[in-house]
């Protein structure tokens, strides 16, 4: 398995705590949630070159204010 | 005289009557024998159940057993999102933190079996 660097642990520790913030939702839409942030990161992510690092700094700060509004207690579902 | 003893003794017929009545079954004793499954065990059964509904949720077909060799990227082509998933539903339903490195050198089942046996 190929070493992962700085940039592509904080991203996987951000889609960590995507994954943790679908737990605190409503358990008929956890997977909803979880389905978003595989899409999300599947989609920005996926199209970057890990060299890339200015792009992956840019995503990385993009994801954490989203995650920061997904985390509102008042927010109970999503759409896909 | 008489009437006393006689209401005396139709007292005491009652009275054992009434013991007859108790229902038999009520004095009966049961006992049950069940083996306690080891720690190991049930970290086994309760993994498997949780991987088993991960890939059915994911839309993954694997008919084969939970092996301890079961490979998380080759046989269940988990891929790194995937995986931390995995490592988040386990980490829900045994109610403990899994860091970055124990979860990054997991490959198999039978490391993450290994690692809940030692932490749990």
């Amino acid at each position: 398995m190929r070493k992962l660097n700085g940039l592509q642990k904080q991203a996987l520790a951000l889609y960590k705590e995507y994954i943790r913030m679908a737990y605190t939702k409503p358990v008929e839409n956890q997977v909803k949630f979880r389905k978003y942030s595989k899409q999300l990161f599947v989609e920005k992510f996926n199209k970057v070159d890990r060299k890339d690092f200015s792009t992956i700094e840019y995503l990385i700060r993009f994801g954490t204010r989203k995650l920061e509004a997904l985390q509102n207690k008042h927010v109970k579902d999503i759409n896909i | 005289m008489f009437k006393q003893v006689i209401s005396k003794n139709i007292i005491r017929a009652n009275q054992q009557y009434t013991r007859i009545a108790v229902p038999a079954f009520a004095k009966t004793q049961f006992r049950f024998y069940a083996a306690a499954l080891s720690k190991e065990e049930l970290v086994s059964n309760k993994l498997n159940d949780i991987v088993k509904s991960f890939i059915a949720e994911k839309g993954i077909s694997f008919e084969k057993p939970m092996t301890e060799s079961l490979k998380l990227s080759e046989d269940l082509k988990l891929d790194s999102l995937d995986k931390i998933e995995l490592v988040v539903a386990i980490e829900e339903e045994f109610e403990l933190e899994i860091n970055e490195d124990a979860s990054d050198a997991f490959e198999n089942l039978g490391q993450i079996k290994k690692f809940l046996a030692e932490n749990s």
